[in-house]
């Protein structure tokens, strides 16, 4: 069985949630495999550990990169080379160009897949979430068709770097001098304070906290806990705090020690983002909310007086 | 300027999960009582970010194109409602479990049969099965190119500049027309319904093609991908609810829990 991973790191930086892909890829089959890598951008020192067996590397020299000349060279290289399993994972490049090469190439394509399992490599089923999430979809592929794949993210465990640098060969970005659409530039605005994804513990608000003087002790809680700051999108679209904030389906994927929340109601949009921290911890007024039913912790109360009185408790006991 | 905007009926988003099953001969995921479908949240987003913009230019029309079975008149028409000048459907019943790739190469064929068009806006996901997939088809299927989750576009001179959202920040970009493009939340809400527009929504004709009319047999509509089987996931997580005489009482316990357990 060939795979083909396809990897996106942003200039300089090696984000090792990357290291998926590989714990994914081995659960399709354990015996036979034969892992090619073809990574855009990033640290080469870490890129040339990945546990694969043929390693390609395209530089990417600015912010701008324009995703079809990024397309270009994906469908270049699969004409010279065919593959049973072709992994994305969920990231902006990816959302844009796996369907689309799909198309291209008249390949399966399955987004956002959390499992899989089979009794032959012919007949693997993908599960993957629908509905906002509220349920699952069972998905097979008709005949022998090369498949593209878009893994969910957190759905797998990190498999391990390996603990010598490979060769790695390198690939040219095949620049189309006639694209139909150029970026002119590229706008950061990452949140302030500690970011979501890289943060041990999360505390989040929603419509319950009731406007920006709420995200006020949100913000005093998660600089207290030495946590980042997160947000429903009732809060995001009320613009008490930044789209950057948000967490869910639609916004930030991530998995803390401790998601703490205040006024969320707990669609099953927002869990998406969240369900996978290994605590969640909610305050709500409702008792029947949806949110305590994936929580250790609830507290049925009024989550802008608790946060004060959480606050002050934390300072005397610290 | 020409321009269409593809939507999608969907069951209701905001039906609590408590209240949703599973139809397991269609494999679908629908509220468990009687509640009106709705038009895809992100497409009605894409209505409100194509009127804005048909607005600022003379002579531009808005069409909006669909793909369904028994599709709700009322539901479907809500883009009219909202200031949009026609509607052009296939309601065909041979459509019951289309899935994407079926979707896109029907509306590719409304869209030749009634375009050409200079942009064609769509949501950026159908809230029912999140495959963020249909616009990227459908930019292959008709050769123009797309841009995803659009916030604002605008025509100075013979250029389209657009913010494209991306995952921290936003992209400002050139474009040429024509084009595809797909839009989110960020666009900001859809406007309200004026009585005048619902008026004359519903005395809006729906122009309907069956798939005969548009010459696409079943085998074209038939996926690479199937569907087997829908559930709901298992939650086996038990909540531990926290009691006390006041909330400082249930801060103080909380923290006591959260020190127990090594979570803090
Ligand atoms: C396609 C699609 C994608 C989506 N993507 C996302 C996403 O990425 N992220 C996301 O978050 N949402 C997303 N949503 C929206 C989602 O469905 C919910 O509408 C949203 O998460 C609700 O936010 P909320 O919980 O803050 O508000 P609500 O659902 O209104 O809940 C507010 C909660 O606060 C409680 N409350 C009120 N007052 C108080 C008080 N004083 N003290 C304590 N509790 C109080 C209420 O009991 C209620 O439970 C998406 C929806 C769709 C259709």
């Amino acid at each position: 069985m060939k795979a083909l991973s396809i990897i996106f790191n942003e200039q300089e930086n090696f984000d090792d949630s990357c290291l998926e892909i590989f714990t994914f890829i081995k659960s399709l089959d354990k015996k036979n495999i034969e892992i090619t890598n073809l990574s855009f951008g990033g640290d080469k020192k870490y890129i040339s550990k990945l546990p694969v067996n043929k390693n390609f590397y395209v530089e990417l020299s600015e912010d701008n990169t324009n995703q079809i000349d990024i397309l270009k060279t994906i469908e270049n290289f699969l004409d010279d080379n065919i593959y049973d399993f072709i992994i994305f994972q969920k990231d902006d490049f990816s959302n844009y160009i796996a369907p689309i090469i799909s198309y291209k190439k008249n390949y399966a394509y399955i987004p956002d897949v959390k499992q899989t399992y089979s009794n032959s490599l012919e007949n693997i089923k993908f599960i993957r979430p629908v509905h906002g999430e509220s349920a699952e979809g069972i998905y097979s592929v008709k005949k022998n068709n090369p498949i593209i794949l878009k893994i969910r993210k957190n759905s797998f465990e990190k498999e391990f770097l390996i603990p010598i640098e490979k060769d790695i060969t390198e690939l040219l970005l095949d620049i189309d001098k006639n694209k139909s659409f150029t970026i002119i530039e590229t706008f950061k605005t990452k949140p302030e304070g500690l970011q979501l994804d890289e943060a041990e513990i999360v505390v989040s608000g929603g419509r319950g906290i009731g406007g920006k003087e709420g995200f006020e002790n949100i913000k005093n809680l998660a600089a207290l806990l030495n946590a980042a700051v997160g947000a429903s999108r009732a809060a995001v679209e009320a613009e008490w705090i930044e789209p950057g904030n948000l967490v869910g389906l639609t916004g930030k994927w991530i998995s803390p020690n401790l998601y703490l929340t205040f006024g969320i109601s707990g669609a099953s949009q927002h869990l998406a983002g969240c369900s996978n921290s290994k605590n969640i911890v909610s305050i709500n007024t409702d008792p029947d909310a949806s949110i305590f039913k994936y929580s250790k912790f609830g507290i049925v109360e009024d989550c802008n007086k608790f946060i004060i009185d959480l606050i002050e408790e934390i300072k005397k006991t610290s | 300027m020409k321009i269409c905007v593809c939507i999608k009926e969907v069951p209701d988003s905001d039906v609590p999960l408590n209240n949703l099953r599973i139809d397991s001969n269609n494999l679908k995921v629908l509220p468990i009582e009687n509640i009106s479908p709705i038009v895809n949240g992100f497409d009605l987003n894409a209505v409100e970010l194509a009127l804005k913009f048909s607005e600022s230019i003379e002579n531009s029309t808005v069409s909006i194109i669909s793909v369904g079975t028994n599709l709700t008149s009322d539901v479907i028409k809500k883009p009219i409602a909202m200031g949009a000048d026609e509607i052009i459907t296939c309601d065909d019943e041979k459509n019951v479990n289309i899935d994407v790739h079926g979707t896109a190469l029907v509306l590719s064929k409304l869209i030749k049969k009634t375009g050409p068009y200079d942009i064609i806006f769509s949501g950026r996901h159908a809230s029912d099965f999140d495959m963020a997939t249909v616009p990227f088809a459908l930019s292959e299927m008709l050769s123009i190119p797309i841009l995803n989750i659009v916030k604002t576009i605008k025509k100075e001179g013979k250029k389209i500049i657009l913010e494209r959202i991306i995952t921290d920040g936003y992209q400002l970009i050139e474009s040429k027309l024509p084009l595809i493009i797909t839009a989110g939340n960020q666009v900001g809400d859809p406007r309200y319904p004026t009585l005048r527009g619902i008026m004359g929504a519903s005395k809006k004709k729906i122009i309907n093609y069956t798939l005969d009319q548009l010459e696409i047999t079943s085998d074209e509509i038939e996926s690479k991908v199937k569907l087997e089987n829908l559930y709901f996931p298992e939650n086996e997580n038990e909540v531990e609810m926290i009691q006390g005489s006041d909330s400082k009482d249930k801060a103080i316990k909380l923290i006591s829990k959260l020190k127990e357990s090594g979570i803090i």
